[in-house]
């Protein structure tokens, strides 16, 4: 992964454009689900806070009035006596007890029953007969205590107790108050939110009261089975906020549905992540993209770069682009065409170098001198009967003149004359020890190539093929292809060694000593006439070898026009 | 890069998971304390075990976590081990001491009331109720001489017009068998063979049907649990109870401290709860069950036998092989 990431300019980008749009997204993706949940979390939780506090508020204002109440009731002496007197047609009582209980009328019933536990008064409407045991639930707590008694009702609801005593402090009756679940309903109401729900509990968890009327029992048993599990109270579902009211014993409890439970969260995981799916594909497409627009040109640039070092120097970037990577493609074509421009101008020097060079060799030379010189050699075999010197100082003067007379190309035509002297002095030397022929088609004898440029390659079939030969054979031939012409020289010799060979390929390496002539034909044809002419070679060992020269096919009259 | 993105991921995961439950009340704080805890296993109904948990609730502050379930079931649960089980409520006299190796014996400080004949031998359990078991007929079809005890059921003329449970289905009918056997003098072959002919192939499936077959006519007289029958009562039914002139009998149920367990008081101030004056007295009044304290005045009016429990459950086998018998017998 790693080394793929370095292998390639484009791939860094590719990787932290993918990084740069990716990471920031799912950062703020959790950071910002983190603070929506947490923030509304906290509001309910504060809300929840604010209800309990109402609710507990409300729940002591009452149990306070209670306490009021059932005292004044209890140490009233209307009370007093008319338990004592029995029956219960006390009207001064009635007016008492509707007057007492006028504050607590709304959610709960106030009544008094006498010391056998039976009902003589009720703030209800229509009370019926009613007689509670002395010996059991609320009438004997109360007869226990001096204080108010509360208890849960086994009809949901509470029942608090005082009981009235004589002064010396036997049981004359009780006082009790009794609250419902619509009293409750009715008290508790509007301190909490209807998506809620509140259970009031007593000491050991029974229920006294709850909002939710359909499914009370179950709900106040789970509740209570949890908490005595020691198991968390609220779930995925339901947050459960707790508080204890005062010194009753009693638990206020708020059931708060979640807003966010397993289901939402689910659904917004999901979200979440196609989302991030999402994203991933997006920021895929855009570093792939971004990364092949900005790494293209640097690319081209690289690969023009390399051809440049491998010698080509007519590499051309085209760009349309105007910033930094368009501009580095202008320089670099600029930097190429100055190069060229440069090579051009040095191989100009050289050139007129070399010219000037010949010119002086030329003028300290005589060519005068040298040809009369010749000439008197010709006569002297002429007159001493030796023609072989004749023909040799005649074929060496006329190859003298063609080598300094001015014109550079010469017709093909020509050259193959000045070739021939060539040959006959050869042939001198070397005894008549090979033959040689010529097959040029009447057709390409007013091609135009450069002066003496046959000469080297025939000396090299001579020297290094048939040199050592007693039937050596060379061949001079030319034919076309298309617009280029090419000349070949074979021989039977030995051929070419295979190193030769492979270095001739190349235009860059060193030839061995006493094979510069064809490098230098090769030089010259391209520097005169391009890269794709020049000269090739094909040998096999001990059976010959046959040397090319590529050239334009260009004939006299172009050369002039 | 891996190794980087896989720890982004993580923390993502991380931050994900920590939005947590916030602001939630923290229930430990409100949860009794071991020594205010009593668990109790019972077999009996709602309307039973409810006004006394609540009023024992009130009165000891104690929480009380109930399991209900049949008597057997519990007790194969206790008798395994292994429950947190403190208290046993319900169950026969006998059940109970059938397993009175799994509980911890405890005398009541009212022991002294409860009338000899229900106490336990060896304190392995104590009585909370007694069921005596009567006859009951239906009042408007029987006018004339209701069957007067057990005798009655021998009686050609109810032939085929008793209601009574299969004994090898319901213990209080067994219970019944056994009474009536007990009860009547002569040999008690002999006499469960003769009843046996007497109901001509007729027998309920559970004890539950007894009051039911009587009270829409389809039988004119059964043998029932006098709580079963009272209920039947206060429903408006139309039959009436006969106590056997020859004496019946009151099997008690009972409550029991499990051996070893973590809230051993608070089981024991349940027992004393459960036989002070107040609840005994309200088993009468408002249970339609009978004290098993001598306070309780139905029990003393009530004529009883000298009911042989050890003879009934040792008997059990040969009684019910006996009884199949002679019921197939009978169906043919």
């Amino acid at each position: 992964m790693i080394t793929w990431i370095k292998s390639s300019f484009r791939n860094r980008i590719f990787v932290t454009v993918l990084l740069v749009t990716l990471l920031p997204m799912l950062l703020c993706d959790v950071f910002v689900m983190q603070i929506a949940i947490g923030s509304s979390e906290n509001m309910l939780y504060q809300q929840a806070m604010g209800e309990l506090e109402q609710l507990e508020e409300q729940l002591e204002i009452l149990l306070e009035q209670a306490d009021t109440v059932t005292r004044e009731l209890a140490e009233s002496t209307v009370v007093r006596s008319a338990l004592r007197r029995g029956g219960s047609d006390s009207k001064l009582l009635y007016q008492f007890l509707y007057q007492m209980s006028a504050q607590l009328r709304d959610y709960a019933v106030a009544e008094v029953y006498d010391g056998e536990g039976c009902r003589l008064y009720s703030s209800d409407s229509s009370p019926g007969e009613l007689r509670l045991p002395t010996g059991w639930g609320a009438l004997r707590a109360a007869g226990e205590s001096r204080e108010l008694c509360m208890q849960a009702d086994s009809e949901p609801g509470l029942t608090m107790t005082r009981a009235v005593r004589s002064y010396d402090g036997g049981i004359l009756g009780y006082i009790l108050i009794r609250v419902e679940g619509t009293g409750f309903d009715s008290l508790l109401g509007d301190s909490f939110d209807s998506a809620d729900d509140v259970f009031l509990l007593d000491g050991t968890w029974r229920q006294i009261y709850c909002s939710d009327s359909i499914h009370t029992r179950e709900r106040v048993e789970e509740l209570r089975e949890a908490l005595l599990a020691g198991r968390e109270l609220g779930d995925g579902y339901y947050s459960v906020y707790l508080r204890s009211l005062g010194d009753s014993g009693f638990t206020l409890a708020l059931i708060q549905p979640r807003i966010y439970t397993p289901a939402v969260m689910t659904s917004v995981y999901y979200a979440c992540l196609m989302m991030g799916l999402l994203c991933l594909v997006l920021s895929l497409v855009c570093a792939w993209m971004l990364s092949r627009y900005l790494s293209k040109p640097v690319k081209e640039l690289d690969a023009a770069m390399g051809r440049v070092e491998k010698g080509d120097y007519n590499v051309e970037l085209f760009s349309d682009r105007s910033d930094e990577m368009g501009r580095l493609s202008s320089s670099f074509n600029r930097m190429t065409r100055e190069y060229r421009q440069n090579l051009e101008r040095s191989v100009q020097h050289e050139r007129e170098l070399n010219e000037t060079e010949l010119s002086m060799l030329q003028a300290q030379l005589n060519p005068h001198f040298l040809y009369n010189t010749l000439d008197s050699m010709k006569w002297l075999g002429v007159t001493n009967h030796v023609p072989q010197v004749a023909a040799m100082a005649t074929g060496l003067a006329a190859l003298l003149r063609a080598g300094i007379s001015g014109d550079k190309l010469i017709p093909l035509e020509q050259e193959l004359e000045l070739l021939e002297k060539y040959l006959d002095i050869q042939s001198v030397r070397f005894e008549d020890r090979f033959t040689w022929e010529t097959d040029i088609d009447e057709s390409f004898q007013h091609c135009l190539v450069p002066k003496l440029i046959l000469q080297p390659l025939v000396e090299n079939a001579i020297i290094h093929g048939v040199a050592n030969m007693d039937d050596g054979y060379i061949k001079l031939s030319a034919s076309a292809e298309g617009e280029t012409l090419v000349l070949a020289v074979e021989d039977n010799g030995q051929g070419i060694a295979p190193d030769v060979l492979e270095k001739l390929k190349d235009p860059q390496r060193e030839m061995p000593a006493g094979h510069l002539g064809l490098r230098n034909v090769d030089r010259i044809v391209r520097l005169y006439y391009g890269r794709e002419y020049g000269i090739s070679a094909a040998s096999a060992p001990g059976r010959g070898s046959r040397v090319e020269l590529r050239l334009p096919l260009g004939k006299k009259e172009e050369e002039n026009a | 890069m891996k190794k980087m993105l896989a720890a982004v991921l993580a923390l993502t995961a991380l931050f994900a998971a920590g939005c947590g439950r916030a602001g939630d009340a923290d229930g430990s704080s409100f949860a009794p304390p071991e020594e205010r805890r009593l668990v109790i296993y019972t077999s009996h109904k709602e309307e039973v075990y409810q006004p006394l948990i609540r009023e024992f609730e009130q009165r000891t502050g104690i929480w009380v976590e109930l399991e209900t379930g049949g008597t057997t079931e519990l007790l194969e649960k206790i008798s395994q081990g292994g429950t947190d089980c403190d208290l046993m409520l319900g169950g026969g006299a006998d059940s109970l001491s059938a397993y009175s190796r799994c509980f911890s014996p405890y005398r009541s400080k009212y022991e002294d009331s409860v009338r000899p004949e229900h106490r336990s031998a060896d304190g392995s359990y104590s009585p909370f109720s007694a069921l005596p078991v009567v006859l009951i007929y239906n009042t408007k079809l029987v006018r004339m001489n209701p069957p007067a005890g057990w005798k009655s059921l021998l009686d050609g003329a109810w032939r085929g017009r008793i209601a009574f449970a299969d004994p090898a289905v319901s213990g209080s009918s067994y219970t019944g068998l056994c009474t009536l056997l007990q009860a009547l003098p002569g040999d008690r072959e002999e006499l469960l063979k003769e009843f046996a002919a007497n109901l001509k192939g007729r027998l309920l499936s559970s004890s539950g049907e007894v009051v039911g077959a009587v009270a829409e006519g389809s039988c004119y007289i059964g043998v029932t649990l006098e709580e079963t029958a009272l209920k039947g009562m206060a429903e408006g039914l139309d039959i009436a109870i006969i106590y056997p002139e020859e004496g019946t009998s009151a099997l008690a149920d009972g409550a029991a401290v499990v051996a070893g367990c973590a809230h051993e008081d608070n089981a024991r101030s349940f027992i004393d709860f459960m036989l002070s004056p107040e609840v005994q007295q309200m088993l009468e009044e408002d249970f339609s069950r009978r004290s098993v304290c001598g306070s309780g005045e139905g029990l003393e009016a009530l004529k009883l036998i000298d009911y042989d429990i050890q003879w009934a459950s040792e008997e059990q086998g040969n009684l019910l092989s006996l009884w199949k018998e002679q019921f197939e017998g009978a169906e043919e």
